[in-house]
Formats: structure tokens, sequence, C-alpha cells
């Protein structure tokens, strides 16, 4: 790390290697959109290259990264927001015929996460994928403790009543 | 329906399975192509530099009251002027356009292509190209090898730059690799800058040194205006590649083609 904060490409390379699959993931799950997560990782780790040196505390280094992502992340989805809701709209696929009880709870699970704001996906992804604590969630966000259990609350009050209300049986399936 | 830590586990469960298990490679790609071209923050160099300027205060406050007394003695001279130079009490109360236009308009220089005074010399590649006065060169140590992306920080490149230090994001780039015989521009170019910067803008043919070579016009390759020339004589296939990343530098394709035409095959 602070050979690359001196200019030391090959270790840069190195730093690089070592965290864009984590950043692509997490991009990935918030965007719900390849080329978009590929453009918010590609922006983070030229901005990571051009301010590592400012940088002082390297042990700080995965929250560091992790706030400019989640700034690039923002960006993307604010540059290509009608675009995004015209995908997010064509990748609801219908349940299949026969799926299972897994498969059904997987697609209310995505129609329901689709459905969210940018800033409750994010919260849902660093508490429930990065599994950080409330506290790191709001540091790597740049906002109170409180606005981020409030949105952690919101998200997944949202996410539950979109599992129900979507689970919740047809009058066909009642009378059968 | 489930409760809430039922729900959080189903979210944590989704999650997991949906996130790639992997970054496309491209990624890392083009961010290391991208970081080639882009300078560090020095944040540490300026706070060295503020214990110098201490002994500069008195100059500096004084350098602010001389900027002072101009501006206002400017401003003093323009209200003159406005009132018409010369004019007595008789003059027209409103001023021509023709002279407000004339007051008011004031000829912006256009940026301007340097004259290239300097020339470099490649014994390694065998080629002399001319530069700009105020540019240097970081000559290379060796050849690119198959394939390899020219970056402008490699020791493979010689990277002619727009200051005495040189800077990352404006200059020229002039690589070679050995190609095999037979071997056209077309498909050299194939091999890298398609694959660093996809399909270009505008592509055309142009003469460098004598042979014909094709030149690739990207707006915006990763963030750089890319002026890409290849060319191949020989076994040696050549990339001569204008990097810019100051916007305000318009006449880049002028430079560019003023450079190109000095670019000579010294074996």
């Amino acid at each position: 790390m602070e050979r690359a904060a001196r200019g030391d490409r090959e270790a840069f390379d190195v730093v690089m290697s070592s965290v864009v699959d984590r950043l692509f993931a997490v991009a990935r799950l918030i965007l719900r959109d390849t080329d978009r997560a590929e453009d918010a990782v590609q922006e983070t780790l030229v901005a990571c290259w051009r301010d590592l040196p400012s940088l002082r505390d390297a042990d700080r280094f995965d929250a560091w990264l992790r706030r400019l992502l989640l700034n690039h992340v923002n960006d993307e989805y604010r540059r290509h927001r009608r675009q995004s809701a015209t995908i997010a709209v064509l990748r609801i696929e219908p349940s299949h015929s026969d799926a299972s009880g897994e498969v059904v709870t997987r697609d209310l699970l995505q129609r329901g996460f689709q459905r969210l704001s940018v800033d409750h996906r994010t919260v849902i992804v660093l508490r429930f994928y990065l599994g950080l604590s409330i506290e790191e969630t709001a540091a790597s966000l740049g906002i109170p403790v409180g606005t981020a259990k409030s949105r952690l609350h919101y998200a997944t009050e949202a996410m539950r009543l979109a599992l129900e209300a979507d689970a919740r049986p047809t009058a066909r399936e009642v009378s059968a | 329906m489930n409760a809430g830590p039922d729900v959080e586990r189903l979210i944590s469960d989704w999650l997991a399975d949906e996130a790639p298990a992997r970054a496309p490679d491209r990624i890392l790609v083009t961010a290391a192509y991208r970081s080639a071209h882009t300078r560090q923050r020095r944040f540490g160099a300026v706070r060295r530099s503020v214990p110098d300027m201490k002994i500069s205060w008195q100059l500096a406050a004084a350098a602010v009251v001389g900027i002072l007394v101009i501006a206002l003695g400017a401003a003093y001279l323009g209200r003159n002027a406005s009132g018409g130079v010369g004019g007595g009490p008789a003059a027209t109360p409103t001023p021509s356009p023709t002279a407000t236009a004339t007051e008011s308009v004031a000829p912006t220089p256009g940026p301007t292509v340097p004259s290239l005074t300097q020339t470099f010399t490649s014994s390694l590649h065998g080629y002399s190209i001319k530069y700009p006065a105020d540019w240097s060169v970081r000559g290379s140590v060796r050849s690119l090898s198959e394939n390899e992306v020219p970056w402008s920080d490699s020791e493979a490149v010689d990277f002619i730059s727009e200051g005495a230090s040189g800077v990352l994001d404006h200059g020229i780039i002039v690589g070679a690799q050995e190609v095999a015989p037979g071997t056209t521009s077309q498909a050299f170019a194939a091999s890298t800058t398609l694959v660093i910067c996809g399909a270009p803008s505008a592509e055309e043919s142009i003469d460098i040194g004598g042979e014909t070579g094709r030149l690739f016009t990207y707006p915006s390759c990763n963030g750089l205006r890319h002026l890409w020339a290849v060319v191949v004589h020989g076994t040696s296939a050549f990339h001569v590649v204008l990097i810019n990343g100051q916007v305000e530098q318009v006449p880049d394709r002028v430079l560019f083609d003023e450079v190109l035409a000095t670019f000579t095959f010294t074996d």
C-alpha cells in the first residue's frame, strides 16, 4: 500500500487485484447492471490511485476505498437513472411455472430489491452482504448512525412487505 | 410471512448468491491503463512548501496592494473612457453600438501550436522526431513485447511530454515492437488499440516517415483524448500516440500532424 501511494505502479496493480472482485460485487449488487458496475469500479480504482497519497492511515484503506466506491456507484446510478428504470422493468421476469418455493422467494427478493432507492439498496448490501455494523455502514456512507439505522429499517421493512404482499395467496389459490 | 431475522437471513443468502464471484478482467486492464495516465495527487508536497513561503508574506501583501491599485486605476480610466475620451459636455450621452462593441470585445488569442524546435532520435527503435521546445523526453530502455500496451510510464516507450518534469496526461508516446514480415498497420492496430479504446470515432490513412499508417481518433478513451497512429516499417511496428487530458489543449490534431510530419525512420 505504501509503495503504491509513493507511485509504484506494480504495487498498485497488486492492490487492485486484491480488491477488484469485492468492489465489483458490491457495485453490481447495488446497480443491478454489469456495465455500470464496471464503470463505477474503474472510476473508483483510478480515483484510488490518484488520491492514495492522501490516505494517511493504511488501516483505514478498506473504509476509504468503500467510500470512494459508493460515491461512484451513486454517480453512476444518477447518470443513468432513467435507463436504469427501463432496464429494471425489463429484467423482471415472470416466475417459472414449476418454480420451487426457493425460486419464488428469490424472485420476490429481486423484485423487492429493485423497487428500493439506491440509498436503501446500499445499506442493505453493506449490512447484509458485507456484514458491516451499523456504525461502519454509516461511516461508509458519510451519514449519521441514526440515519443509517433509519434507512436500514425502512429498507428491510420494504423487503419484508414485498415478500409478504407478493407471497399472499391469490383468490384463485385460496379457492383451489 | 417471516419475522425480521428471517427476512434478514433471506436477504443475506440471496445477496450472497447474486454477487458475482469475479470481476471481468477488462476492469483491471482499463484501470491500469487509466492510472498510468493519471498523476497522483501529492498533498504532502503542498504542505512542505508552506514554511518556505513564510518569508514571502510581506511580498505577497505588497503584491495584493499593487494589484488593487492597478485594478482601481483601470476602473477609473475605464469610467473616463466610457464617457467618451476627449468628449465635451455636448457629446452624445449614448455611445454608438460600434464603439461599445469595440470597447467590450477584447480579442482572445486562441491556443497556439508550439513550434517544434527540438529533435529526439531513438537509436533503439530507429527513428527521429521533432517536438516543442518546452517539452521533455523520457527515453525507453527496451522494445515493447508482443501486444504490450504502450503505457505512458512504461520503460518500453519514449514519452515526450509537456513541461520539464513531464506530465502524464499530455504528451506523445512512441513505442515499437517486432512483428512478422507482412504485418499490416491495420492488423497491428487491432491487437492493441481496439483492446484498449474500442471503436474509434474516426479512422484514416496517414503518412508516417514515408510509410502508410493508420490514425485512430478517440475523443475520450478512458477519460483522455487519444490520437493513436500505428505504422509498420519493415519488421518493426510503431505506436505513436498523442494523449491529452487537458481539454483546453484544443489544437492537438494540428500539433500531432506537425509532429508526425517530422517523423523519420533512421535505419
